[in-house]
């Protein structure tokens, strides 16, 4: 029997907890003012529910919950909390704090879970109705987020994990990166019974977990991205941390995937908040030259992995002028592609592998901002869902590389 | 006079042509021994390849300890690193067979050395092969790491890197060979030569910065505080 996620003094907190509707965990509130911002947002959010809110164990204030007399009942744990500061959070990471929700919500029945990884200010009623609503009253399994961004932010999302992942799953779920969701029981205690107990596994990637179940999935408008600290500078760290669980994932469900052909939208809850579209000053130049200096020195890693073909189109790409640069949609949805085949075979150190894909990204970043320029969030959604098309397009292309690679081989 | 250099040319022909009549034998068996050794190496290592194939030998190995060993092996599948060990085995013994041929006691002889120093020569070895591995991955890790920070240098540093590392293994291989000072000599030369060269390419790469940067707009800098241009997360 594997060893519960609380030490003894919190396990015997969790042991007399009384019944409660829901469970609203939020790993990034760790001041008193912050459980308070949280139990209100709760409370307005989810009235007249009975919630658990379990929150950092750096608050050890109990009345921090407590609300107006005849308001529903709000229970606080604090307890040690995985911080949700990386995207996506780390196999470990991630695995705890689902156990210690699934255990949680086990002693107390709970019915719905909502993960709240962003920081208080962002926590507003809205977002507690927007995760939990849809379980509750519309018996989904996973509520995905949805953040308004500025268009050019979390574009390692829009331009890789969303069109790859659609195209793979067939779902049209934009929040894969995010720190908020909202979970069903079953959700939850899915989770749960992949965990070994010691917090290892595969990566735990939200949708796929719940579509290999049959769950019923969905999005719900949670307002602005806050997370809960700034992610990294380095890009080729971010890049490969997210490519490499996602490929690894990739992998793992490949017979899933490859019956799928075209995507369907899923339904999205509440109503979008406006987009952030201040002007930013962007320096594609600098991102072109990076692409130029990575086509000169890692085509021999490139080469491992990209057929020549798209090394030709690469090379092409470098002579352009710099207001005439732009990549293909198809060659960059097979480049990707051709770099999770290179995982899949490892060809090449995988760190090595991913990093290198680096100045490819850079030149995919240069051509989207240079295309899209001041047009608009609206605009940019058309060009991204042109992207996503591509992708699917290309999807024969990586069925036919994924299931005969000799054949392919560049 | 004439007639004893006569005989005594005669005599030296004689012998250098008797001499040479006993070694091409030999020689040609040696040729032979080594075309034959490498067909027939060639041949074992394009069948072993084609029985590793159909027996999906590199998804099962992949699966395991694959995925660590290759950075370190430099070759692309753990097939295509069986069939080239068993092809060079094949060629090596093809190789002693053909000294037996041309001289019996020469491969006696180079047992002896070999199997008396053997542990010296299977360390040295290992240094090698340890040290080829170890010189590509660094080079390789070096490469990308500076290309993603934009050092237009990168190659070179790579390169340098790559050397420096061949060389210090070498070195040791050699120091377990129990080779001369004129060797450790040389290395020290190179090594301190790439080292300079490393140290002249990073000087000058720290004057081309400090120039770009004093010569950058002073706009194109993020502002202090403010927001950066745009989160890729």
């Amino acid at each position: 029997m594997s060893p519960g996620p609380f030490p003894p003094e919190t396990q015997t907190q969790v042991d007399g907890l009384e019944t409660a509707d829901i469970v609203v965990v939020v790993p990034a509130c760790g001041t008193v003012e912050g459980v308070r911002t949280a139990a209100e947002a709760t409370r307005s959010g989810a009235p007249n529910l009975r919630a658990v809110i379990v929150h950092p164990q750096t608050v050890d204030d109990p009345d921090a919950v407590k609300g107006p007399a005849g308001s529903a009942v709000l229970q606080a744990l604090p307890c040690r909390l995985p911080g949700v500061s990386g995207l996506p959070l780390t196999t470990e990471d991630a695995r705890m704090l689902f156990r210690q929700m699934s255990v949680v919500g086990g002693q107390v029945g709970a019915r719905a879970f909502a993960l709240v990884g962003g920081l208080p200010e962002g926590i507003l009623p809205a977002t507690i109705h927007a995760l939990l609503h849809p379980v509750l009253e519309s018996q989904f399994d996973l509520v995905l987020p949805s953040y308004a961004r500025h268009t050019f932010d979390g574009l390692i999302n829009r331009g890789l994990v969303y069109p790859l992942t659609r195209a793979l799953f067939g779902k049209r779920a934009n929040g894969q990166l995010g720190i908020d969701f909202g979970f069903s029981t079953r959700m939850m205690s899915g989770l749960f019974d992949r965990d070994n107990g010691r917090g290892q596994g595969p990566p735990i990637w939200l949708l796929t977990e719940a579509l290999e179940r049959n769950f019923q999935v969905c999005e719900a408008h949670v307002g602005t991205f806050l997370p809960p600290v700034e992610a990294d500078d380095d890009l080729s760290a971010a890049i490969a941390r997210v490519l490499g669980s996602l490929f690894e994932d990739m992998d793992r469900h490949a017979s899933m995937w490859q019956r799928v052909r075209g995507s369907q939208p899923i339904r999205t809850f509440g109503d979008a908040a406006p987009q952030a579209n201040e002007h930013r000053a962007i320096d594609v130049s600098t991102m072109v030259e990076s692409f130029q200096l990575g086509f000169r020195n890692l085509q021999e890693v490139w080469a491992r992995v990209l057929p020549p073909a798209s090394l030709i189109e690469l090379g092409r790409l470098t002579r352009a002028p710099l207001d005439r640069f732009r990549l293909p949609d198809a060659l960059w949805a097979r480049i990707v592609f051709d770099f999770a085949l290179g995982h899949r075979l490892r060809v090449i150190s995988r760190d090595h592998l991913l990093r290198a894909m680096t100045p490819l990204y850079l030149a995919w970043v240069a051509s989207f901002v240079m295309e899209v320029g001041e047009a608009g969030h609206v605009a940019a959604q058309d060009r991204l869902e042109r992207l996503c098309l591509s992708y699917e397009a290309e999807k024969p292309y990586l069925l036919a590389r994924w299931r005969w690679p000799d054949r392919f081989s560049p | 006079m004439w007639s004893q250099v006569e005989q005594a040319l005669n005599q030296s022909a004689t012998n250098v042509v008797t001499e040479a009549a006993s070694i091409l034998p030999g020689a040609i068996a040696l040729i032979a021994s080594l075309v034959l050794a490498a067909l027939l190496g060639w041949l074992l290592g394009f069948l072993l390849r084609f029985a590793l194939r159909a027996l999906d030998f590199d998804r099962r190995v992949s699966a395991h300890a694959w995925s660590d060993l290759a950075p370190w092996t430099g070759a692309a599948s753990p097939t295509l690193l069986l069939a080239r060990f068993v092809t060079w085995g094949v060629i090596f013994v093809g190789f002693l067979v053909g000294l037996a041929a041309l001289d019996p006691t020469l491969t006696s002889q180079l047992a002896n050395r070999l199997f008396g120093s053997a542990i010296n020569l299977a360390m040295a070895l290992i240094v090698l092969v340890v040290g080829n591995v170890l010189a590509r991955f660094l080079s390789r890790s070096v490469l990308i790491s500076l290309v993603n920070m934009n050092v237009q240098q990168a190659r070179l540093f790579s390169l340098g890197v790559k050397w420096l590392v061949l060389l210090v293994s070498f070195a040791m291989a050699l120091d377990y060979l129990g080779i001369g000072r004129i060797v450790e000599l040389a290395f020290g030369i190179l090594f301190g030569g790439v080292v300079l060269a490393l140290a002249l390419a990073v000087g000058l790469r720290s004057k081309d910065f400090a120039d770009w940067s004093r010569s950058r707009p002073p706009d194109e800098s993020p502002q202090e505080g403010g927001p950066p241009p745009f989160r890729h997360l």
